[in-house]
């Protein structure tokens, strides 16, 4: 495990992913400190806010905090999860065109992800406005990991292992890229949905459950393509799957 | 201390004891349910399986069908895992059939015997080994080994649909690991080997063929139901043990190759049903899962001077965890539509106008066929490399490249199966055919096209859709 993911981070497009995610984890566990920046992940659109949204009233609802919140909670989160379809894009893709071709791909796969965020943050807002604290914590803990055990969650991971076909130049290559970015984005969002929901409803553990969310992700991506059918989660089945066995080169 | 593998054809024609208790050990085996990690059934798969389709084919009892456990489905294909997983899947296959062996009172030390089928100077080596067609055992009872669906016993082309032949070309490439875009012996992470594609996968596909309702070789799912499978995956072993006692040759030995994949793990049953773990660097020799040929010579493409029989711990081929030449893309373009049966698509050959023949003097280029899916079980390919029509003079022509065996392509093709709907990949040396049409016609290597043709197989045939088409050059390692 450990040999593998060093050799993955030793390509440099990998090593930017993490590094990325890795930033962008620490500005969220700054910014969560007392006295530091305003907490991220969570409540830029406030119950308050989308009840003054209700209203027409506009003033509790800041757009610009909400998409710096989320671009820092994806950045963190999603970016890990693309080391598969960078590292296609790498290798399929002509050297001096690659700064282009994967702003395409990861612009587009913000941009599917878009819609899900939007939603996930009202869901959000309003579950915490309705329900307390710790059965809201139990609650979203549990609709995610059924949602992760569900064969419409295996059918989404599926998807998001597809590499698409990339042209190399000219126009039909950045269409391809940003093809591929809205494919990926989309099934990523399909399948990851409820855990992103779990880290916005207990925004209070602010860095702490992103990061325990990103590694169930992690692991999740890590496991190959699978039938769909309901299953252990797979997060469960990822940890089943490193259970040691009795190995041939001992007695 | 495994024993020595030896050749079907020196155990003599007909039953044997050997395969006599082969034979039986079958038997034994596919009377137990799927449920024992050491049935018949479930040694099968561990390769893979379709438990839908073995029970519509009395394999398993009718009823619920059992859940996939978690060390089925694990056969490694088109990466560089491909040769030392099927080594450690032998060892284990092996050690099972031979302690059957015992159970019914046979000889201890059974080893599995391999298929030779590439020993020129044997008449008859193309021949499926006949106690693989015999009707019956001695005793006049069925027999276990001849029950599988197969629509070919000999190793040849079968035109119109298999153009080309079992050859030990790939023997010749020096280094396991391949480049991004380019050919190795063995693959790369994300690429299968020479080895694989030719005589593995096309042997798959001359026993299975590709028309109509294919035989059980044909399919990764049910290819290890045939007892066919184990010799000729002995062979393909054997190889590999061949290519490595050459000292020209350079064997991956990085630290990701030798630790395998972090998840899932490589699991096999022991005897006693089991499951163990095992890594490729234990498949390398002088670990527990290298294996003893009786002969690295024959049939293998190595001219072995310096080869003792019997000795296991033989590499002379250098170990090396450094990556071979990179290989650089020169271009790639997406084939206008899918090929139908018996059509083709043609698209130009992705290269730049500036890449002269004077170029090609110190590189090679490949030509990769990406993403190649389909609904078919396997099916076949054929690629041609020729002229623009506008550029073509009178003496052009087309040059036949290869064919490419398309073993597992419904599997590879599976959204939902193990390779994620990637489909199948192929590398093909193409420098051969760019110099002689270039030199011949008088033409850059940029007014070239390729063609992919898929012979129509008849009955039951569907078309085959290829994603991308690329070339990359690789400069020739001068030593």
């Amino acid at each position: 495990m450990i040999v593998q993911l060093v050799r993955k981070a030793q390509s440099p497009a990998t090593a930017c992913l993490l590094g990325a995610s890795a930033l962008a984890m620490l500005l969220i566990a700054a910014s969560a400190r007392p006295g530091g920046m305003a907490p991220l992940c969570g409540p830029g659109l406030s119950a308050a806010a989308l009840l003054a949204l209700g209203r027409m009233e506009w003033l509790g609802f800041d757009p610009a905090r909400w998409a710096g919140e989320w671009l820092a909670m994806f950045c963190a989160m999603m970016l890990p999860l693309l080391v598969q379809p960078v590292d296609h894009i790498v290798r399929t893709t002509l050297p001096a065109r690659l700064p282009r071709s994967l702003a395409a791909f990861i612009l587009c796969y913000a941009l599917a992800w878009l819609p899900a965020a939007a939603s996930i943050s009202i869901i959000a807002a309003l579950l915490r406005w309705s329900i307390s604290p710790a059965v809201l914590a139990a609650g979203a803990m549990i609709g995610a990991l059924a949602w992760s055990a569900s064969p419409l969650a295996q059918a989404a991971r599926n998807r998001a292992h597809r590499l698409l076909p990339l042209e190399i130049r000219g126009i039909r290559a950045d269409r391809d890229c940003c093809r591929f970015g809205l494919f990926t984005g989309a099934h990523c969002a399909m399948a990851c949905w409820p855990w992103m929901l779990l880290s916005q409803v207990i925004h209070d553990s602010g860095a702490a459950i992103m990061l325990a969310v990103t590694a169930v992700l992690a692991a999740e991506r890590a496991m190959p393509p699978l039938a769909p059918r309901w299953q252990l989660p797979r997060v469960i089945g990822f940890i089943v799957a490193l259970r040691p066995y009795r190995d041939l080169g001992r007695p | 201390m495994p024993g020595t593998r030896r050749d079907i054809a020196s155990l003599g024609n007909g039953w044997s004891q050997p395969m006599l208790w082969y034979a039986r050990a079958v038997r034994a085996l596919l009377t137990q349910p799927i449920s024992m990690r050491t049935s018949w059934t479930a040694l099968a798969a561990l390769h893979g399986c379709d438990l839908p389709g073995w029970q519509s084919a009395g394999l398993i009892p009718p009823g619920a069908l059992p859940g996939v456990r978690p060390e089925w489905n694990q056969c490694q294909h088109g990466n560089w895992f491909f040769l030392p997983w099927h080594r450690g899947y032998l060892a284990s296959f092996e050690a099972i059939i031979a302690q059957t062996i015992v159970e019914l009172g046979g000889p201890a030390g059974w080893t599995l015997p391999y298929w030779n089928y590439l020993d020129s100077t044997a008449v008859n080596a193309r021949t499926m080994p006949q106690v693989f067609t015999l009707p019956t055992l001695p005793d006049g009872s069925a027999n276990p080994l001849a029950r599988w669906p197969r629509q070919y016993t000999v190793l040849a082309p079968h035109p119109p649909f298999i153009s080309n032949d079992i050859s030990l070309a790939s023997t010749a490439l020096h280094q396991f690991t391949s480049a991004q875009g380019a050919l190795g012996f063995g693959g790369g992470p994300n690429a299968g080997g020479g080895m694989e594609s030719n005589p593995h996968n096309l042997v798959h596909i001359m026993i299975g063929g590709v028309t109509g309702t294919v035989g059980y070789m044909s399919d990764p799912r049910y290819a290890a139901l045939d007892p066919i499978f184990w010799l000729h995956h002995c062979n393909i072993d054997r190889l590999w043990a061949a290519w490595l006692t050459n000292s020209a040759n350079t064997q991956e030995n990085g630290a990701a190759w030798r630790a395998g994949p972090a998840v899932p793990q490589f699991l096999l049953p022991d005897p006693s049903g089991n499951l163990v773990s095992f890594t490729p660097a234990q498949t390398l020799p002088g670990n527990p899962l290298a294996p003893i040929y009786d002969d690295l010579t024959s049939g293998t493409g190595q001219s072995g001077a310096a080869i003792p029989a019997g000795v296991e711990d033989i590499v002379t081929a250098s170990l090396s965890d450094k990556a071979p030449p990179p290989a650089t893309l020169l271009g790639a373009s997406i084939p206008p539509s899918a090929i139908a049966p018996g059509g083709a698509v043609t698209a130009d050959l992705p290269v730049e106008a500036d890449s002269t023949l004077a170029g090609l003097e110190e590189n090679r280029l490949f030509l990769n066929i990406e993403n190649i899916r389909g609904e078919a079980p396997s099916g076949m390919l054929d690629v041609r490399i020729g002229v623009k029509p506008a550029f073509a003079a009178e003496h052009a022509q087309q040059e036949y490249v290869d064919s490419l065996p398309l073993f597992g392509l419904k599997l590879a093709s599976d959204v939902d199966g193990p390779h994620g709907g990637n489909g199948l990949n192929f590398v093909l040396d193409i420098t051969d055919a760019v110099h002689l049409l270039a030199r011949s016609a008088e033409v850059d290597p940029a007014n070239l096209e390729v063609s992919l043709i898929q012979p129509d197989p008849g009955e039951g045939a569907r078309q085959i859709t290829v994603g991308r088409i690329s070339v990359y050059r690789q400069k020739v390692d001068p030593a």
